[in-house]
């Protein structure tokens, strides 16, 4: 049973870091290491 | 003994943290973005820490970043001295608290005496939700893990020590209390726990009811806990609201508490449908206000009316479990519902808690569909809903990877926000900008993003402090002097940066003589230090106007003083190599030039390469040895 649930936690973090890459909308790099306040 | 007997909690929960840690490692390898300027890496205070001002009125007066949340600060304070400005542990941090709220919420909901399966769904859909993206991967949103954690803590010790013998009772929420006024000093909307957890107890779902003395005990205490924190918040800044009663920031104060409300429907009726459905997560939301006539408005009060009813009904019909996820969930949503002013009418971010409730209800909703599938099937409808908000949260995550990620995406979904508009402007000048002008396509582009933000709100500064750094880059010091002070005029807090500016435009006005720009200039440095005692960037720009109008002591002590406040910024270290230089000690620029040798690379080569040259020449027109210096043992004596 244990190794169901392994199995299945393996499973499961894979579709999330497929979908999560599908729906990544991409990153850009910052040129500075300021940040602006703005909240 | 069933399936689900078979399995080890520990092992069930544990593998979910690591799950939900998988999600959230690539965290790591993100900057700093958002506030973490102005209350981590700017905020001298972190390094000067002086308690005392945490408890008093100057605190507010000289504007200490969060200084109506003890208990954060001194997280920060902590954290700044093991980490430094090394993001990564920074994240690190931020992702072991949001373990700990998963952990945390799994141990009180076994104390409660919840069934495996519904603790384990509840915590796996709760870690992986995809509007907590925000505050577990924005290291400056570390409040609402920190009072979260803190606040469970309090409601599992409450909820063992209501259950033991009378001295271990006391203990316990003598404990639990102590955890609850932290709770509350680390975000005030924690005040709310208590609630849930009377709720918790009175409805007791899983187990028999303690007895009635206890309950109520215990809520006295937890309650009377977290009131200490309001009282903290009415000591610094003389009322329980840190945001004031005329805060432009707070839309409510310009157009009234009724259209703030009528928008808070759609607003919590957005969250909700979030929470099931993960989209539409947005790092930025306009604020605005609605009438009650219109039809979205009144479908958002029905659907909460009608989700209220639910919780009703379920409390009369003695569906504990129904009634404690609504309820609950309606109760932890009450500090942030807008009822109480607030600059952000809608933020991810302020769901953290309220889905603490939330997650419960909808893990038992979705147990409960699969009850009618036979085998694994019947695990099907939970397990699709974790990796749908898994998969969201793992890309919602990265939208916090830099500013100029997120303040594209800010401007994608949230065009119409003046905030989005003017960020996105400064974050292109900031992209764009080193030593040579950025095209005219560019500064198009820029000025495009600060008009459009002064139209949308004209009384929100950043549009001006947009106009302002846009004139600065086009040496037109007139334009950038005159948004710069209508900015201070609006902003009711961060103008540090404003007034340095200010400052040093002064000395540069066209229309007025020597005397008089030296009068403007030295008049807000004075009201830039006394208002931000703090704030590193006020100190080495006073420091540089009192270098260059020929005071360089006053131009050292101030120098010293930013280095101390901030000691990763290569310019206050140039900044004093310069003052040296000017006064002729080689000595010491070279042995400045030395000890800081690794943050100075970090300077751009034009900078660096005339810095040296002028060592050189110093070095070379008078030379003197090391031992012999004005300014020994350097210009910074403070510096390993």
């Amino acid at each position: 049973m244990t190794r169901k649930f392994l199995a299945l936690l393996v499973l499961a973090g894979m579709a999330i870091a497929v979908g999560g890459m599908a729906c990544n909308t991409g990153v850009e790099l910052d040129k500075s290491d300021e940040t602006e306040g703005a909240t | 003994m069933t399936e689900a007997q078979s399995l080890s909690p520990r092992v069930v929960i544990g593998g979910l943290l690591g799950l939900t840690a998988l999600i959230y490692l690539p965290a790591l390898g993100y900057g700093f973005v958002y506030d973490d300027g102005w209350t981590l890496l700017s905020n001298g205070f972190l390094r000067v820490p002086d308690a005392s001002l945490l408890f008093s009125p100057e605190g507010a007066d000289k504007h200490v970043p969060d200084a109506f949340r003890p208990t954060l600060v001194g997280l920060d304070v902590l954290a700044f001295r093991l980490l430094g400005n090394f993001a990564p542990g920074h994240h690190a941090l931020s992702i072991l608290l949001h373990l700990g709220v998963c952990l945390l919420l799994a141990r009180w909901l076994a104390r409660l005496g919840a069934g495996l399966m519904l603790r384990a769904s509840t915590v796996a859909l709760f870690g992986l939700l995809a509007i907590h993206a925000e505050p577990v991967t924005v290291v400056s949103f570390r409040e609402d893990l920190l009072a979260a954690l803190l606040g469970l803590g309090a409601c599992t010790l409450a909820t063992r020590a209501i259950t033991r013998s009378t001295r271990a009772w006391a203990v316990g929420l003598l404990a639990a209390g102590l955890a609850m006024a932290l709770a509350g000093g680390a975000k005030l909307s924690a005040a709310a726990l208590p609630g849930l957890w009377l709720l918790a107890e009175l409805l007791s779902p899983w187990r028999p009811r303690a007895a009635w003395r206890r309950i109520v005990s215990g809520f006295v205490v937890l309650q009377g806990a977290a009131v200490l924190s309001a009282w903290q918040t009415s000591l610094v800044y003389g009322s329980f609201s840190p945001y004031g009663a005329d805060n432009p920031r707070v839309l409510a104060t310009r157009i009234g508490k009724s259209p703030i409300l009528a928008e808070s429907t759609r607003i919590h009726v957005d969250y909700l449908s979030q929470m099931v459905l993960p989209f539409g997560l947005s790092p930025e939301h306009v604020d605005r206000g609605a009438q009650w006539t219109d039809p979205t408005v009144l479908l958002a009060t029905a659907v909460l009316g009608l989700l209220f009813g639910v919780g009703g009904w379920a409390l009369w019909r003695r569906r504990p479990v129904i009634a404690f996820a609504v309820l609950g969930s309606f109760w932890l949503a009450l500090p942030t519902s807008n009822l109480f002013g607030m600059p952000n009418m809608q933020a991810d971010r302020l769901m953290y808690l309220p889905s603490l409730a939330v997650c419960l209800g909808l893990a038992a909703l979705a147990l409960s569909m699969g009850q009618r599938a036979r085998g694994s099937l019947r695990m099907a409808p939970i397990i699709v809903l974790c990796i749908v908000q898994g998969a969201m949260a793992r890309a919602q995550s990265s939208v916090y990877a830099s500013n100029a990620t997120m303040w594209r995406v800010a401007l994608e979904r949230a065009p119409e926000s003046a905030r989005t508009q003017a960020m996105a402007g400064l974050t292109l000048l900031r992209q764009t900008s080193g030593r040579e002008l950025p095209d005219e396509d560019v500064l198009g582009r820029v000025s495009d993003h600060c008009d459009r933000a002064l139209t949308l709100d004209d009384r929100y500064e950043l549009g001006h402090v947009c106009h302002a750094r846009l004139a600065l880059l086009r040496k037109d010091w007139a334009t950038a002097y005159r948004h710069f002070e209508r900015a201070v005029e609006l902003s009711p807090d961060r103008n540090d940066r404003n007034l340095a500016a200010l400052a040093q435009l002064s000395l540069d006005l066209p229309e007025r003589d020597s005397e008089e720009r030296l009068s403007l200039a030295y008049g807000h440095l004075a009201r830039g230090l006394r208002e931000y005692p703090y704030s590193p960037e006020i100190r080495v720009t006073a420091g540089r106007i009192a270098h260059r109008t020929g005071q360089p002591w006053l131009a050292l002590h101030l120098y010293r003083g930013a280095r101390r406040l901030r000691p990763d910024r290569w310019e206050t270290v140039i900044a004093g190599v310069e003052l040296a230089l000017d006064l002729g000690d080689a000595a010491a620029a070279q042995r400045t030039w030395l000890q800081a040798h690794e943050l100075i690379g970090k300077a751009d080569p034009t900078t660096r390469s005339a810095i040296s040259a002028r060592i050189v020449d110093l070095n070379r027109l008078y030379p003197a040895p090391l031992l012999h210096s004005l300014l020994d043992p350097g210009v910074f004596p403070d510096d390993p």
